[in-house]
Protein backbone atom coordinates (compact mmCIF):
# COMPACT_ATOMS: atom_id res chain seq x y z
CA UNK A 1 0.00 0.00 0.00
CA UNK A 2 1.47 3.38 -0.99
CA UNK A 3 0.69 5.98 1.64
CA UNK A 4 3.53 8.40 1.12
CA UNK A 5 2.05 11.86 0.74
CA UNK A 6 5.16 12.83 -1.22
CA UNK A 7 4.40 10.24 -3.88
CA UNK A 8 0.79 11.39 -4.08
CA UNK A 9 1.81 15.05 -4.26
CA UNK A 10 4.25 14.26 -7.08
CA UNK A 11 1.59 12.34 -9.03
CA UNK A 12 -0.81 15.27 -8.74
CA UNK A 13 1.93 17.63 -9.89
CA UNK A 14 2.79 15.49 -12.92
CA UNK A 15 -0.89 15.14 -13.82
CA UNK A 16 -1.28 18.90 -13.80
CA UNK A 17 1.81 19.19 -16.01
CA UNK A 18 0.22 16.70 -18.42
CA UNK A 19 -2.85 18.89 -18.76
CA UNK A 20 -5.24 17.34 -16.21
CA UNK A 21 -6.96 20.10 -14.28
CA UNK A 22 -10.31 19.00 -12.79
CA UNK A 23 -10.36 17.62 -9.24
CA UNK A 24 -12.49 14.62 -10.24
CA UNK A 25 -10.00 13.57 -12.93
CA UNK A 26 -7.02 14.10 -10.64
CA UNK A 27 -8.64 11.96 -7.91
CA UNK A 28 -9.47 9.15 -10.33
CA UNK A 29 -6.05 9.15 -12.04
CA UNK A 30 -4.17 9.35 -8.74
CA UNK A 31 -5.91 6.12 -7.68
CA UNK A 32 -5.06 4.66 -11.13
CA UNK A 33 -1.34 5.35 -10.84
CA UNK A 34 -1.09 4.37 -7.16
CA UNK A 35 -2.73 1.04 -8.07
CA UNK A 36 -0.22 0.71 -10.90
CA UNK A 37 2.69 1.24 -8.47
CA UNK A 38 1.23 -1.31 -6.02
CA UNK A 39 0.71 -3.79 -8.83
CA UNK A 40 4.28 -3.34 -10.04
CA UNK A 41 5.60 -3.92 -6.50
CA UNK A 42 3.48 -7.04 -6.08
CA UNK A 43 5.04 -8.36 -9.29
CA UNK A 44 8.51 -8.13 -7.76
CA UNK A 45 9.80 -4.65 -8.69
CA UNK A 46 11.32 -2.56 -5.91
CA UNK A 47 9.19 0.25 -4.52
CA UNK A 48 11.57 2.90 -5.80
CA UNK A 49 11.70 1.43 -9.29
CA UNK A 50 7.92 1.06 -9.45
CA UNK A 51 7.42 4.66 -8.42
CA UNK A 52 10.02 5.99 -10.87
CA UNK A 53 8.59 3.91 -13.73
CA UNK A 54 5.08 5.19 -13.06
CA UNK A 55 6.26 8.82 -12.82
CA UNK A 56 7.90 8.43 -16.23
CA UNK A 57 4.68 7.01 -17.67
CA UNK A 58 2.65 9.96 -16.38
CA UNK A 59 5.17 12.47 -17.69
CA UNK A 60 5.11 10.92 -21.16
CA UNK A 61 1.38 10.12 -21.49
CA UNK A 62 -0.91 12.50 -23.33
CA UNK A 63 -3.79 13.17 -20.97
CA UNK A 64 -5.25 16.18 -22.76
CA UNK A 65 -8.20 14.10 -23.94
CA UNK A 66 -9.53 14.04 -20.36
CA UNK A 67 -10.10 17.75 -20.34
CA UNK A 68 -11.01 18.01 -23.98
CA UNK A 69 -14.31 19.69 -23.45
CA UNK A 70 -12.74 22.50 -21.55
CA UNK A 71 -9.90 22.75 -24.06
CA UNK A 72 -12.38 22.88 -26.90
CA UNK A 73 -14.18 25.72 -25.19
CA UNK A 74 -10.90 27.50 -24.63
CA UNK A 75 -9.81 26.93 -28.24
CA UNK A 76 -13.11 28.33 -29.43
CA UNK A 77 -12.57 31.39 -27.25
CA UNK A 78 -8.98 31.85 -28.47
CA UNK A 79 -9.97 31.52 -32.13
CA UNK A 80 -12.80 34.00 -31.63
CA UNK A 81 -10.40 36.49 -30.08
CA UNK A 82 -7.89 35.95 -32.91
CA UNK A 83 -10.55 36.43 -35.58
CA UNK A 84 -11.73 39.60 -33.86
CA UNK A 85 -8.14 40.87 -33.74
CA UNK A 86 -7.59 40.03 -37.40
CA UNK A 87 -10.75 41.90 -38.38
CA UNK A 88 -9.74 44.85 -36.27
CA UNK A 89 -6.24 44.93 -37.75
CA UNK A 90 -7.49 44.49 -41.31
CA UNK A 91 -9.90 47.38 -40.89
CA UNK A 92 -7.12 49.52 -39.42
CA UNK A 93 -4.74 48.50 -42.21
CA UNK A 94 -7.23 49.59 -44.79
CA UNK A 95 -7.29 52.97 -43.17
CA UNK A 96 -3.53 53.33 -43.02
CA UNK A 97 -2.99 51.26 -46.20
CA UNK A 98 -0.32 49.16 -44.46
CA UNK A 99 -0.13 45.48 -45.20
CA UNK A 100 -0.30 43.06 -42.27
CA UNK A 101 -1.07 39.42 -42.98
CA UNK A 102 -3.12 37.41 -40.46
CA UNK A 103 -0.20 34.99 -40.21
CA UNK A 104 1.77 37.49 -38.18
CA UNK A 105 -0.66 37.40 -35.29
CA UNK A 106 -1.42 33.70 -34.77
CA UNK A 107 -0.32 32.32 -31.42
CA UNK A 108 2.38 29.65 -31.63
CA UNK A 109 3.87 27.11 -29.26
CA UNK A 110 7.35 27.99 -28.04
CA UNK A 111 9.97 25.58 -29.37
CA UNK A 112 12.97 24.71 -27.13
CA UNK A 113 15.48 25.85 -29.75
CA UNK A 114 18.52 26.76 -27.65
CA UNK A 115 21.93 25.04 -27.66
CA UNK A 116 22.13 22.74 -24.62
CA UNK A 117 25.71 23.40 -23.62
CA UNK A 118 27.71 26.42 -22.54
CA UNK A 119 31.12 25.94 -24.10
CA UNK A 120 33.30 27.37 -26.86
CA UNK A 121 34.25 24.00 -28.25
CA UNK A 122 31.07 22.13 -29.09
CA UNK A 123 31.60 19.10 -31.20
CA UNK A 124 28.87 16.65 -32.12
CA UNK A 125 30.28 13.20 -32.34
CA UNK A 126 27.12 11.24 -32.84
CA UNK A 127 24.05 12.47 -34.66
CA UNK A 128 20.40 11.52 -34.59
CA UNK A 129 19.15 8.38 -36.33
CA UNK A 130 20.53 4.91 -37.14
CA UNK A 131 24.15 4.42 -36.12
CA UNK A 132 26.59 1.76 -35.06
CA UNK A 133 26.24 1.57 -31.28
CA UNK A 134 29.66 2.13 -29.65
CA UNK A 135 28.64 -0.20 -26.81
CA UNK A 136 26.85 -3.14 -28.46
CA UNK A 137 28.52 -2.77 -31.91
CA UNK A 138 25.15 -3.25 -33.62
CA UNK A 139 23.04 -0.85 -35.69
CA UNK A 140 20.73 1.00 -33.31
CA UNK A 141 18.51 4.03 -33.54
CA UNK A 142 20.13 6.94 -31.71
CA UNK A 143 17.39 9.00 -30.11
CA UNK A 144 19.36 12.20 -29.69
CA UNK A 145 22.70 13.84 -30.37
CA UNK A 146 25.94 13.41 -28.43
CA UNK A 147 27.94 16.58 -27.85
CA UNK A 148 31.57 16.22 -26.82
CA UNK A 149 32.51 18.34 -23.83
CA UNK A 150 34.71 18.06 -20.78
CA UNK A 151 33.35 17.07 -17.37
CA UNK A 152 31.95 20.07 -15.53
CA UNK A 153 30.87 22.02 -18.62
CA UNK A 154 27.53 23.72 -17.78
CA UNK A 155 24.43 22.15 -19.38
CA UNK A 156 21.68 24.66 -20.04
CA UNK A 157 17.94 24.43 -20.58
CA UNK A 158 17.08 24.99 -24.25
CA UNK A 159 13.72 26.57 -23.43
CA UNK A 160 11.42 27.70 -20.62
CA UNK A 161 9.71 24.86 -18.76
CA UNK A 162 9.47 22.69 -15.69
CA UNK A 163 11.61 19.72 -14.57
CA UNK A 164 9.39 16.67 -15.15
CA UNK A 165 11.99 14.16 -13.99
CA UNK A 166 15.49 14.42 -12.57
CA UNK A 167 17.33 11.38 -11.32
CA UNK A 168 19.58 8.46 -12.12
CA UNK A 169 19.09 5.52 -14.46
CA UNK A 170 21.41 2.69 -15.43
CA UNK A 171 21.72 3.78 -19.05
CA UNK A 172 21.23 7.57 -18.88
CA UNK A 173 23.22 8.03 -15.69
CA UNK A 174 22.25 11.33 -14.05
CA UNK A 175 19.58 12.80 -16.30
CA UNK A 176 17.03 15.61 -16.47
CA UNK A 177 13.74 15.67 -18.38
CA UNK A 178 12.22 19.11 -18.92
CA UNK A 179 8.65 19.57 -20.06
CA UNK A 180 8.42 22.84 -21.99
CA UNK A 181 4.79 22.78 -23.05
CA UNK A 182 2.06 20.42 -24.27
CA UNK A 183 4.18 19.47 -27.28
CA UNK A 184 7.85 19.62 -26.36
CA UNK A 185 10.12 17.99 -23.78
CA UNK A 186 13.93 17.74 -23.75
CA UNK A 187 16.28 15.26 -22.05
CA UNK A 188 19.88 15.76 -20.91
CA UNK A 189 21.87 12.64 -19.93
CA UNK A 190 25.20 11.33 -18.53
CA UNK A 191 25.58 14.38 -16.28
CA UNK A 192 28.12 14.56 -13.46
CA UNK A 193 25.88 16.78 -11.38
CA UNK A 194 22.21 17.83 -11.34
CA UNK A 195 21.61 21.48 -10.46
CA UNK A 196 17.79 21.32 -10.45
CA UNK A 197 15.11 19.38 -8.58
CA UNK A 198 11.92 17.71 -9.72
CA UNK A 199 9.11 20.16 -10.53
CA UNK A 200 11.44 23.17 -10.49
CA UNK A 201 10.67 25.85 -13.07
CA UNK A 202 13.52 26.69 -15.43
CA UNK A 203 14.07 29.39 -17.98
CA UNK A 204 15.81 29.18 -21.30
CA UNK A 205 19.55 29.52 -20.66
CA UNK A 206 19.45 28.40 -17.00
CA UNK A 207 22.25 26.06 -15.90
CA UNK A 208 20.55 22.76 -14.99
CA UNK A 209 23.55 20.46 -14.54
CA UNK A 210 27.15 19.66 -15.48
CA UNK A 211 28.50 17.43 -18.25
CA UNK A 212 29.78 14.04 -17.09
CA UNK A 213 30.35 10.41 -17.89
CA UNK A 214 27.64 8.71 -15.78
CA UNK A 215 25.50 5.77 -16.98
CA UNK A 216 26.46 3.89 -20.14
CA UNK A 217 28.99 6.33 -21.56
CA UNK A 218 32.54 6.01 -22.91
CA UNK A 219 33.80 9.54 -22.47
CA UNK A 220 32.46 12.78 -21.00
CA UNK A 221 29.68 14.04 -23.28
CA UNK A 222 26.12 15.33 -23.25
CA UNK A 223 23.36 13.19 -24.73
CA UNK A 224 20.57 15.59 -25.75
CA UNK A 225 17.07 14.56 -26.88
CA UNK A 226 14.10 16.55 -28.11
CA UNK A 227 10.71 14.91 -27.71
CA UNK A 228 7.78 16.31 -29.68
CA UNK A 229 4.33 14.84 -29.11
CA UNK A 230 5.84 11.80 -27.33
CA UNK A 231 8.22 10.97 -30.20
CA UNK A 232 11.90 11.84 -30.47
CA UNK A 233 12.84 14.26 -33.25
CA UNK A 234 16.23 15.32 -34.62
CA UNK A 235 17.47 18.08 -32.26
CA UNK A 236 19.42 19.68 -35.11
CA UNK A 237 16.10 20.37 -36.89
CA UNK A 238 14.85 22.17 -33.79
CA UNK A 239 17.89 24.11 -32.60
CA UNK A 240 17.91 27.67 -33.91
CA UNK A 241 20.78 28.31 -36.34
CA UNK B 1 0.23 0.39 -31.00
CA UNK B 2 -0.85 3.19 -33.34
CA UNK B 3 -2.53 0.84 -35.76
CA UNK B 4 -4.42 -0.88 -32.92
CA UNK B 5 -5.60 2.52 -31.73
CA UNK B 6 -7.01 3.23 -35.15
CA UNK B 7 -9.29 0.21 -34.85
CA UNK B 8 -10.14 0.93 -31.22
CA UNK B 9 -11.63 4.34 -31.82
CA UNK B 10 -14.99 3.01 -33.02
CA UNK B 11 -15.17 -0.02 -30.75
CA UNK B 12 -13.86 1.03 -27.34
CA UNK B 13 -17.33 2.02 -26.05
CA UNK B 14 -18.70 -1.43 -26.77
CA UNK B 15 -15.61 -3.21 -25.42
CA UNK B 16 -15.98 -1.36 -22.12
CA UNK B 17 -19.70 -2.13 -21.95
CA UNK B 18 -19.03 -5.82 -22.60
CA UNK B 19 -16.36 -5.98 -19.89
CA UNK B 20 -18.65 -4.29 -17.36
CA UNK B 21 -21.50 -6.60 -18.28
CA UNK B 22 -19.29 -9.63 -17.74
CA UNK B 23 -17.49 -8.51 -14.57
CA UNK B 24 -20.06 -6.34 -12.82
CA UNK B 25 -18.40 -3.47 -10.98
CA UNK B 26 -14.97 -2.35 -12.24
CA UNK B 27 -12.60 0.64 -11.90
CA UNK B 28 -10.55 2.20 -14.68
CA UNK B 29 -7.22 0.54 -13.93
CA UNK B 30 -8.95 -2.83 -13.61
CA UNK B 31 -10.48 -2.43 -17.08
CA UNK B 32 -7.05 -1.66 -18.57
CA UNK B 33 -5.48 -4.68 -16.83
CA UNK B 34 -8.32 -7.04 -17.76
CA UNK B 35 -8.09 -5.99 -21.42
CA UNK B 36 -4.31 -6.44 -21.37
CA UNK B 37 -4.54 -9.91 -19.80
CA UNK B 38 -7.38 -11.16 -21.96
CA UNK B 39 -5.71 -10.10 -25.21
CA UNK B 40 -2.23 -11.22 -24.16
CA UNK B 41 -0.90 -7.62 -24.35
CA UNK B 42 -2.53 -7.25 -27.79
CA UNK B 43 -4.71 -4.34 -26.76
CA UNK B 44 -3.21 -1.83 -24.31
CA UNK B 45 -5.67 0.84 -23.23
CA UNK B 46 -4.14 4.14 -22.20
CA UNK B 47 -5.49 6.39 -19.47
CA UNK B 48 -6.07 9.03 -22.13
CA UNK B 49 -8.46 6.64 -23.89
CA UNK B 50 -10.24 4.74 -21.13
CA UNK B 51 -11.29 7.58 -18.82
CA UNK B 52 -12.85 9.86 -21.46
CA UNK B 53 -14.78 6.79 -22.69
CA UNK B 54 -16.03 5.91 -19.19
CA UNK B 55 -17.04 9.53 -18.57
CA UNK B 56 -18.87 9.73 -21.88
CA UNK B 57 -20.77 6.46 -21.27
CA UNK B 58 -21.76 7.71 -17.83
CA UNK B 59 -23.00 10.98 -19.26
CA UNK B 60 -25.04 9.08 -21.84
CA UNK B 61 -26.63 7.12 -18.99
CA UNK B 62 -25.41 3.71 -20.13
CA UNK B 63 -23.28 3.19 -17.01
CA UNK B 64 -23.34 4.40 -13.40
CA UNK B 65 -20.49 5.23 -11.08
CA UNK B 66 -19.99 5.05 -7.34
CA UNK B 67 -17.10 5.99 -5.08
CA UNK B 68 -15.54 3.93 -2.34
CA UNK B 69 -12.58 4.27 0.04
CA UNK B 70 -9.85 1.75 -0.83
CA UNK B 71 -6.39 1.74 0.80
CA UNK B 72 -7.17 5.14 2.27
CA UNK B 73 -8.03 6.82 -1.03
CA UNK B 74 -11.11 7.26 -3.16
CA UNK B 75 -11.74 4.80 -5.97
CA UNK B 76 -14.40 5.32 -8.63
CA UNK B 77 -16.22 2.17 -9.72
CA UNK B 78 -18.36 1.82 -12.82
CA UNK B 79 -21.23 -0.59 -13.54
CA UNK B 80 -23.87 -1.12 -16.19
CA UNK B 81 -27.04 0.93 -15.80
CA UNK B 82 -29.72 -1.78 -15.63
CA UNK B 83 -32.32 0.38 -17.37
CA UNK B 84 -30.04 0.55 -20.44
CA UNK B 85 -29.35 -3.17 -20.61
CA UNK B 86 -31.36 -3.70 -23.81
CA UNK B 87 -29.45 -0.99 -25.64
CA UNK B 88 -26.12 -2.29 -24.34
CA UNK B 89 -26.90 -5.86 -25.41
CA UNK B 90 -27.84 -4.70 -28.89
CA UNK B 91 -24.60 -2.67 -29.18
CA UNK B 92 -22.56 -5.73 -28.21
CA UNK B 93 -24.52 -7.93 -30.64
CA UNK B 94 -23.99 -5.46 -33.47
CA UNK B 95 -20.23 -5.35 -32.92
CA UNK B 96 -20.01 -9.14 -32.63
CA UNK B 97 -21.88 -9.43 -35.94
CA UNK B 98 -19.62 -6.83 -37.50
CA UNK B 99 -16.42 -8.61 -36.42
CA UNK B 100 -17.86 -11.81 -37.94
CA UNK B 101 -18.35 -9.98 -41.23
CA UNK B 102 -14.85 -8.53 -41.00
CA UNK B 103 -13.40 -11.99 -40.57
CA UNK B 104 -15.19 -13.20 -43.70
CA UNK B 105 -13.93 -10.24 -45.72
CA UNK B 106 -10.36 -10.51 -44.48
CA UNK B 107 -10.12 -14.26 -45.04
CA UNK B 108 -12.06 -14.75 -48.30
CA UNK B 109 -10.89 -18.35 -48.73
CA UNK B 110 -12.95 -19.60 -45.79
Amino acid sequence: MIHSSRVIARIVELLKLSGVSSDANIEELTDHYLTKIENSISQGDSEQKSIRKTFQIIASTNLNSLEQKETRKRKWLISTVIIALVLLLVSQCKKSSDVITPATITASIEIPNGWPINSDIDQIYSGFGLRMSPISKTRKFHKGIDIKASTGTPVISTGNGKVADAGYSHSFGNYILIKHNEQYSTRYAHLSKLEVDNAQSVEKGDIIGLVGNSGISFAPHLHYEVIKNEAVVDPMEVIAP
Amino acid sequence: MDSTNKFLSGTLNTIVLALLQENGRMYGYEICQKTKEKTDDGILLTEGAIYPTLHRLEKEGLINSSKEKVNGRTRKYYCINDSSIVEIKSQIDLLTQFTGHLRILLKPTL
